[in-house]
């Protein structure tokens, strides 16, 4: 299980919706599918109606030189989703990609 | 058929000293609005200091410029005014020319669909001048005089 604070719904290069809290929990051994509990802040209802979704988790750490931040993205396709008051429960596809900053 | 909503599209331009800036395609309407509304707030008038500051942060979506060799970073996940902040900090040169850059790839999409329009063009459907279904056929010849 994953948990952490920020993350993000991305439809192309828009945020679809912004997370503040979350859970990632495997569905099977094999990790090929996921599910995702979330606390969304805002979200465009246009934008998170649109596929592809992207679940986008950011977290920062330290550099190999001990002082230089990095920031990772890891990133799940969204297969379905519901938002409901707020939470957002979806089906999440394996990890697609990493990006460094 | 013309689709009434657009994918969200990315394009690269290239700028001078292996300088680049990732941009929108096209904006929406809604990005538009945004658009002028910084420009013109009130509707009459600009504001000449928002008006190419405004229209770079419209479209940027990323670049590879740097400070000193190091990335400098743009991305639509920045606030806002960090946005602006980080244009309004460019060198004039380096801005006027990505301002210069996007103003030419909006008028390249611009003929560009101006030239789809003409191909898609043909007999309207409908006869701009035809009469309205009450007129009545042919010369009057009543007068209320």
């Amino acid at each position: 299980m994953i948990t952490g604070v920020v993350a993000s719904v991305r439809w192309h290069y828009y945020t679809a919706a912004g997370i503040h809290g979350y859970t990632i929990a495997p569905c099977n051994k094999a990790g090929t599918a996921w599910d995702l509990v979330a606390t969304v802040l805002l979200s465009d209802a246009f934008k998170m109606a649109q596929t592809p979704l992207v679940f986008v988790a950011m977290h920062t750490k330290k550099g190999l030189d001990g002082q230089c931040v990095v920031k990772t993205e890891w990133r799940w396709p969204i297969l379905s989703c519901r938002l409901e008051a707020h939470q957002l429960t979806a089906r999440l596809g394996p990890p697609v990609d990493t990006a460094h900053e | 058929m013309n689709d009434d909503f657009d994918d969200p599209e990315q394009q690269r331009l290239t700028l001078t000293d292996g300088k680049y800036v990732d941009i929108k395609k096209r904006l929406n309407h809604g990005e538009t609005e945004d658009l002028f509304a910084r420009i013109s707030p009130y509707g009459v008038g600009v504001n000449r200091r928002e008006v190419r500051t405004a229209k770079i942060e419209a479209y940027l979506l990323g670049w590879n410029l740097t400070k000193k060799g190091v990335p400098v970073p743009m991305s639509p996940d920045l606030p806002e005014n960090v946005r602006i902040d980080t244009i309004r900090a460019m060198t004039t040169g380096r801005a006027v020319e990505i301002h210069q850059a996007i103003e030419a790839h909006e008028a390249a999409m611009e003929q560009a669909a101006g030239d789809l329009k003409k191909t898609r063009g043909g007999t309207p459907a409908v006869d701009p001048i035809s009469p309205l279904p009450s007129a009545p056929a042919g010369p009057s010849d009543t007068s209320v005089n």
